[in-house]
């Protein structure tokens, strides 16, 4: 398989990549040698240009993490109230509008948005940049023309990541708050004589966001896969980016730096969602 | 002894899955000052209801106000501005619930959720000493154990009847008129029921509580209520002192009920009790979307007649004070 | 039972939206060479990028193919797609999850490890690396996805099995000494039905556009082969000078989509819990 290079390759030189790649040892020799590597975040060189894989990943993932911080943020404060919303004034016009955002936000295959956005508009509008995260002649750019730019490189790709997201938080959200004010005490805050909009901002809202919240940091994997297409239709120098080219050009090293990341990033999505759980939920704060 | 609340003609519906539910039909009482009313019947009979809807807590979604009033000191309640409510819950009225540990947020500690009733009906602005004085005060008057700690709780953390005490604290704290018990000791071990009722009885004397209480357990009727109303499917079916309903039931239901109750001093199977056995009403409990025509009970009655189907009989005073609903009691 | 779950079924309205236009795709896939106008391959260099007209209702594509002929073309794809694929789902999903839930101990643990690792990575980025070792078919797209979505259907079936497994019903059939199999098969899992049903077709509205997007980046179905997924790869390219290639293969994903969705819904809505409690 490794050896599928240029035919021209000699048997010697076959021969001393074997022996490079301890393909001459056994097999658990060989596992166990990958493991304490991947333990240290070695995840060798390159097949395309030699350079350290795990350079290559750390050069990319800053912007990752920009666009994917970005979407969860815009996901959490638009889903967030328009799930609330939505369950308070169940079955209004509002909430049935949403309701049709929702399926069809579910229903969007993302990259043909960000295709059809890009048509509209890159092309049609001429606004918005459809590639990279910066224009050429960014830096001759004030910082805040930088600024600016970043943020005109941004909108697109961060809108079209979070678009799916939306759909489903705020169809939780609803859920949750519906699931809240269906509740006992709801009732009492009302038999206490506490105001409707005190009953759903401070008694409602402090209960329904507690699963929201969790979900929020298990929403991070779906981003990271997400980050995939849309790295490589934007042209977003990312993580992602460079995953889908090592796959394409057969990077083994790169693949498995970009995945093991990838995967370490998904655990600490969860990590993150249970540790707010448990700080945001005094029945689980204190036992 | 005046009037404290009045409900007249009281009639609400439900809809559920596309049916039309009644769940009170025409129901009028009064609550005179100082006193405890009982208010028994089984589930479904609109007990709760009732009590949801003197303080207007049924949502809109849910259920109607069909026709009817509620007056205290005058006013309609079904009638007032939302403002003008508010003021009157849990201020001047006091509902507690069945299920002390739903009733409660969960994510509020103890004291907090006591300061808000507090802070809610009082125009002054306390200071956080003052609100943790009265906080304690009113954790004293309802007996908890080491009221500092409890303060500082969550719900989850206290036991069943300690989080009682705190739903009782809640609606006492303003210091209201009337408080409304929809079935308090329910949800709790038999023990604890009997600590909570004494603490309900001996604060009611204290403060000179008004009170309706809500249960289908006659024994806990016999121990703290004056005046009873016995409902059936929606309406009461009768109405009087406490002695006269034990001593001298007089509609057929009620009859029912009290033989169906196992009694401690004659236990089946004992010399006493001899061969009795437990008594149960015959039949179900109506479907609510689905009443039978004339008297509702007469299904079920042992002594109903062919004119019970015709029309359904309303409340007569038979004896002094001693109101039936049937045509054939007495 | 059957009737009544039919008649709920049919005053729902989004569900029965979502199952007609399902069906009518089914449809279109099964008779595709009758209703397709041109041959979807047949390519014809002179009328490449030509806009929608009589003779192209949807437009040409870089080839000259006829754009509608090859969406109708590319039904069939979806549609298999989305039923094989969560086919294998389901099929090793449930059946994990029943072993999970109703034997406990030492399988259940070790199942649900297995799952936890599975659930690790994120799904579409699993998907694309088994795919890159592989060669970009329909096959192993198909298998491949449904080897991905199993671990959410155990999950959830392992749940649904613990909450019903200390019902009488499953105690009693116990107690009758029925076999472990009989019991799991015949009695745990008709109950469970509701939620499986639900997941799947929610599931194949999302195989869907897993495949689409696979073979959008090139790594799924391959071209000559329709797939609005490749054909949309076309779109991209020509995105300046053809937006019919990109929009309307978009657009039957998404109705192709949000019809599961709808019937999804719908079938949840109409399933569970109202079934346990009649």
């Amino acid at each position: 398989m490794l050896t599928g290079l240029s035919p021209k390759v000699g048997a010697e030189a076959k021969a001393r990549l074997h022996s490079l790649y301890g393909l001459d040892r056994p097999i658990h020799v060989q596992y166990w040698h990958w493991l304490s590597r991947i333990v240290r975040f070695d995840f060798g060189e390159s097949f395309k240009d030699g350079r350290l894989v795990i350079t290559k990943v750390l050069e990319r993932l800053p912007a990752t993490l920009l666009l994917n911080v970005l979407s969860l943020l815009l996901i959490f404060f638009i889903a967030l109230p328009i799930g609330i919303i939505s369950a308070v004034r169940q079955d209004s016009f509002f909430d049935k509008g949403m309701t049709v955002f929702v399926f069809l936000g579910f229903s969007v295959p993302g990259f043909w948005l960000a295709l059809l956005l890009m048509l509209f508009f890159g092309v049609v509008l001429g606004w918005l940049p459809i590639s990279g995260m910066h224009s050429v002649n960014y830096f001759y750019f004030s910082f805040w023309g930088k600024l600016w730019d970043l943020i005109k490189h941004l909108i697109l790709p961060v809108f079209v990541s979070a678009f799916g997201g939306l759909a489903y938080l705020s169809r939780y959200s609803r859920a949750s708050m519906l699931e809240v004010l269906r509740q006992d005490y709801i009732r009492t805050a009302r038999a206490k004589g506490v105001p409707e909009n005190k009953v759903i901002y401070k008694h409602a809202l402090r209960n329904a966001l507690i699963p929201i919240v969790t979900l929020l940091g298990l929403s991070l994997p779906g981003l990271i896969g997400g980050g995939f297409i849309f790295e490589t239709i934007f042209a977003w120098p990312g993580m992602g980016r460079l995953g889908f080219q090592a796959i394409m050009s057969r990077d083994y090293p790169v693949i498995m730096g970009v995945g093991v990341i990838a995967a370490l990033l998904t655990l600490l999505g969860n990590l993150i969602a249970d540790i707010t759980y448990a700080f945001v939920d005094p029945r689980i704060r204190y036992r | 002894m005046e009037n404290v609340l009045e409900v007249r003609n009281l009639s609400i519906e439900f809809y559920k899955g596309g049916k039309i539910i009644q769940a009170l039909r025409d129901v009028s009482l009064t609550l005179k000052s100082n006193e405890v009313l009982g208010i028994v019947g089984e589930s479904g009979c609109g007990k709760s209801t009732l009590a949801l809807s003197i303080l207007k807590l049924i949502p809109e979604r849910e259920g109607n106000i069909v026709s009817g009033e509620v007056l205290f000191k005058g006013e309609d309640l079904l009638r007032l501005s939302d403002e003008k409510l508010l003021q009157i819950r849990g201020n001047r009225i006091s509902i507690i619930f069945q299920d002390p540990f739903t009733s409660l947020n969960p994510v509020f500690r103890i004291g907090n959720q006591i300061v808000e009733s507090v802070t809610l009906h009082r125009k002054e602005n306390l200071s956080t000493h003052q609100m943790e004085k009265e906080i304690i005060k009113v954790l004293e008057l309802v007996k908890m154990p080491k009221p500092k700690d409890t303060m500082w709780s969550y719900p989850h953390q206290l036991s069943g009847g300690m989080q009682q005490r705190v739903m009782i604290a809640i609606a006492l704290s303003p210091n209201p008129e009337i408080l409304i018990a929809d079935e308090p000791t329910t949800a709790l071990d038999v023990t604890i029921q009997k600590e909570i009722l004494d603490l309900l009885s001996e604060l009611q004397k204290k403060l000179g509580l008004s009170v309706v209480l809500i249960t289908h357990d006659f024994g806990i009727v016999a121990t703290i209520c004056q005046r009873v109303l016995v409902m059936y499917a929606g309406s009461i079916v009768e109405k009087a002192s406490t002695s006269e309903i034990f001593y001298n039931p007089l509609h057929p239901y009620t009859q029912g009920l009290l033989e169906s109750v196992p009694s401690r001093k004659e236990p089946p199977g004992s010399p006493q009790g001899g061969k009795r056995r437990l008594k149960a009403i015959p039949g179900q409990v109506p479907d609510p979307s689905n009443l039978p025509s004339g008297c509702k009970f007469h299904p079920r009655c042992p002594i109903g007649s062919e004119d019970c189907k015709l029309e359904e009989p309303s409340l007569i005073e038979l004896t002094k004070n001693h109101w039936v609903k049937c045509i054939r009691a007495g | 039972m059957w009737k009544i779950i039919w008649r709920r079924f049919r005053r729902n309205k989004l569900a029965v939206f979502g199952a007609l236009i399902i069906l009518s795709l089914a449809l279109v896939a099964i008779i595709a060479p009758l209703i397709a106008p041109f041959n979807p391959n047949q390519q014809d260099i002179l009328h490449r990028l030509e806009p929608p007209s009589v003779k192209h209702p949807l437009g040409t594509d870089d080839l000259g193919r006829d754009l509608l002929s090859r969406i109708i073309y590319g039904t069939r794809v979806s549609l298999l797609v989305g039923f094989v694929a969560v086919g294998i789902a389901i099929i090793i999903g449930s059946l994990l999850g029943l072993l999970s839930g109703y034997f406990g101990g030492w399988l259940d643990a070790l199942i649900m490890r297995f799952v936890d690792i599975m659930l690790c990575f994120p799904t579409f980025f699993l998907i694309l690396m088994v795919i890159a070792f592989l060669e970009p078919n329909i096959w192993n797209i198909m298998a491949v996805i449904g080897l991905t979505s199993w671990p959410g259907l155990t999950r959830l079936v392992r749940g649904e099995c613990l909450s019903i497994r200390e019902r009488e019903f499953v105690q009693a059939a116990k107690a009758l000494g029925l076999s472990n199999r009989r019991v799991m098969f015949v009695h745990l899992l008709p109950n469970i039905m509701a939620p499986i049903l639900v997941t799947a077709t929610l599931g194949i509205g999302g195989a869907i556009l897993t495949e689409s997007a696979l073979s959008f980046l090139g790594l799924g179905v391959q071209p000559p082969t329709p797939s609005w997924g490749n054909i949309l790869t076309a779109g991209k390219d020509y995105i300046t000078m053809a937006w019919w290639l990109s929009l309307y293969p978009g657009l039957a994903i998404l109705i192709t989509v949000l019809a599961y969705n709808l019937l999804g819904e719908g079938l949840r809505d109409v399933l569970d819990p109202r079934m346990m409690l009649e």
